[in-house]
């Protein structure tokens, strides 16, 4: 903030009762139910794709908090989600536990790794980090998921869709309702982690870590803490993921299609805004639908995947906030001067859908 | 002893290519700073072209080669003058953020171009098929050929490096880039230059590994292979590390350690030779952890690389 913008600030009279209901708020209530009863309404196979976008979002909800909260960057959220993965397969098919514990579980099997990588970080800084992450992500897929007990061998293991007490969710519906209902609570905690000492302590970590600690930051315990909350978050995907697919195998998580994920979450998340707790899932929402509508043009995905990578390295070049970021500033335009703006707005939008229905169109 | 011989002489073309890769990163990272993580989609997309061109023209293979590395050095030129040269450097994680963006990218135009072939993709050698027995040890002339490329390309560029007019500009571009602008050397071209020699290099070192990948047949070009981080960019980072990612000749060592003495461990008693690769991740490891930038460079010199 400039040295004007923050006299500005203080030149404004203090309102004596905080606004209550914020225009965003009902747009967001709004958007919230629409993604509840639309895919349901659409069917069974909206409502499987509706589940992969919210699993997607949970997982990418661990990059937000340790790349985009605290400037950590971490290629392995995969390997985390395949011990939460494996983990739940484990604890609901062979043990037969409840759901939640199963959830549970799988956060806390993550600990003993996130704990060592975020030891780790500590001692290692942008690229050094990166680079230690991807060979942990080699290794673990090399060792820990090549035994078989724990992975089923190259067959896979086969998980079952839990029943929250007497509630069945084997369905595609009830299970998108269960996904979209946990993706939202921990959006919602991820918002909350933000607001709070330990999240404030992070961005400050980000920004300038010798300046954090001259504030009084334990840098240590700020990036242990945040590889840990990430880790249990991706853990939690895992179980998710799992039930999402119903059959799990080892290989999605071996060198290196586990890098692969990797990079394609991160480019999800920095898409949607990596900074922001909707981030995650604006990226997934954006990118799973468009692979969804032209899933029977092969050759548009690999259009579609170099326009999303095309779109990431404009957007960290250009708009750090993403996609979150650039619909609030077209909102705040729109409620600024309605009719030229909103003019110009749908006028983008159309050009955009245009160009998608033209290459569809060229490519099947 | 000849089947020590035959694992050496299979550890030692993996190590030229380790280190044609290595070379290339080292090269990038000193000259502009940026750590290229998309090293391995540059080279891919060389190969991507190389099998559409063999595919469809009947020129000799070897010529088809120079198009696809050709294609690879187009590639690194355009990543740095749309991409990497419109960097604030110092910012860290944007910067590897931005390098597997554009890794992710070559990669899905790779998969573009190769359109309606899916699956595993034959790939014609580029280099003559066939074995030929050697003191009393059986190798390939493609393993043979690769060590003797690897070997060549580094007692080519190093005293290049070293004493030539263009290598010198190279090396002082790395080490205090303002100094060097100041000194009349133009250190965009010489960014540029880095990037095609780098990225040239990948698209040999994965045009000497992927058409020779299935033996007699040739090469089999397969989804593993088809990804913006491949399965040996991780060694060649861990042979550049050796050097701190500043030192050729350190990074040429480590190359060896990736594919020789990982190979030659196969004959080492039974727990070693079955965790080669759980080795060579832990070394990988303590190298990071060990910073080994400081021991290659001045205190000087590595501000001048953030900065």
């Amino acid at each position: 903030m400039t040295a004007d913008a923050l006299d500005a600030t203080s030149a404004l009279p203090l309102p004596r009762r905080l606004p209550r209901a914020r225009p965003g708020t009902v747009v967001g209530i709004l958007a919230v139910v629409a993604a509840a009863v639309v895919p349901v309404l659409l069917g069974d196979f909206a409502s499987f794709v509706g589940s992969r976008i919210a699993v997607t979002a949970i997982i990418g909800l661990s990059v937000t908090v340790v790349t985009g909260y605290t400037g950590q960057l971490s290629l392995m959220p995969y390997t985390f989600v395949g011990i939460g993965t494996f983990t739940a397969a484990h604890a609901v098919s062979s043990w037969g536990w409840p759901f939640w514990f199963a959830a549970l579980l799988a956060a806390v099997a993550t600990l003993p790794l996130s704990v060592l990588v975020g030891l780790v970080s500590v001692r290692l800084r942008g690229f050094y980090l990166a680079i230690a992450t991807l060979t942990f992500a080699s290794a673990v897929g090399a060792t820990l998921f090549t035994w078989d007990a724990l992975t089923g061998g190259q067959r896979g293991l086969t998980v079952a869709r839990p029943a929250l007490g007497p509630v069945p969710v084997a369905s595609d519906r009830a299970y998108y309702l269960l996904t979209l209902a946990t993706v939202l609570l921990i959006v919602w905690m991820v918002l909350g982690l933000q607001r709070s000492r330990i999240g404030r302590s992070m961005n400050a970590v980000r920004e300038n870590e010798t300046a954090a600690q001259a504030l009084g930051v334990n840098v240590r315990k700020t990036k242990l803490a945040a590889f840990v909350i990430s880790g249990m978050i991706a853990g939690v995907g895992g179980v998710f993921h799992a039930m999402l697919l119903q059959h799990v195998t080892r290989t999605s998580f071996q060198t290196p299609f586990v890098e692969t994920l990797g990079v394609t979450l991160v480019i999800l998340v920095v898409v949607g805004g990596m900074r922001s707790a909707w981030g995650p899932f604006v990226g997934a929402a954006i990118i799973y639908v468009q692979l969804e509508v032209f899933r029977t043009a092969l050759l548009l995905q690999y259009v579609l995947a170099a326009l999303s990578a095309a779109a990431f390295i404009f957007i960290l070049l250009k708009v750090p906030g993403g996609l979150v970021d650039i619909v609030r500033h077209e909102a705040a335009a729109v409620r600024a001067a309605p009719l030229r703006n909103g003019i110009r707005v749908t006028v983008v939008l159309l050009v955009q859908v245009a160009v998608f229905v033209a290459i569809w169109r060229w490519s099947s | 002893m000849s089947v020590f011989l035959q694992v050496a002489v299979i550890g030692l073309a993996k190590s030229g290519i380790i280190a044609m890769l290595a070379i290339g990163i080292v090269l990038i990272y000193r000259t502009t700073g940026v750590v290229n993580l998309a090293h391995w989609a540059m080279g891919l997309l060389g190969v991507v072209v190389y099998v559409l061109v063999s595919q469809s023209t009947p020129l000799p293979n070897a010529l088809v080669a120079v198009v696809g590395i050709a294609a690879a050095v187009g590639a690194g030129l355009v990543s740095q003058r749309l991409v990497f040269s419109r960097l604030r450097r110092g910012d860290g994680v944007t910067m590897i953020l931005i390098a597997l963006g554009v890794g992710a990218f070559l990669a899905a135009v790779a998969q573009m171009l190769l359109r309606g072939q899916r699956g595993e993709i034959l790939v014609e050698p580029t280099l003559p098929t066939g074995q030929l027995v050697l003191a009393g040890t059986v190798t390939t002339y493609a393993e043979l050929i690769t060590i003797a490329v690897a070997i060549g390309t580094a007692a080519v560029l190093l005293p290049w490096l070293q004493r030539s007019r263009t290598g010198r500009a190279l090396r002082a571009v790395a080490q205090n880039r303002e100094a060097a602008e100041l000194a009349g050397i133009d250190a965009t071209r010489y960014a540029e230059l880095a990037w095609m020699i780098g990225s040239g290099l990948a698209g040999a070192a994965l045009l000497l590994l992927i058409p020779h990948s299935a033996g007699e047949r040739g090469g089999v070009l397969s989804v593993v292979h088809l990804v913006p981080l491949g399965s040996l960019l991780i060694p060649a980072f861990g042979a550049a590390l050796v050097g701190g990612m500043i030192s050729l000749n350190a990074a040429l060592a480590g190359s060896l350690i990736f594919g020789l003495v990982q190979e030659v461990l196969i004959l080492a008693p039974a727990p070693i030779a079955d965790e080669r690769d759980i080795l060579a991740y832990v070394v990988i490891t303590v190298l990071l952890l060990l910073r080994t930038e400081r021991f290659f460079a001045t205190n000087a010199e590595l501000e001048a690389l953030r900065a």
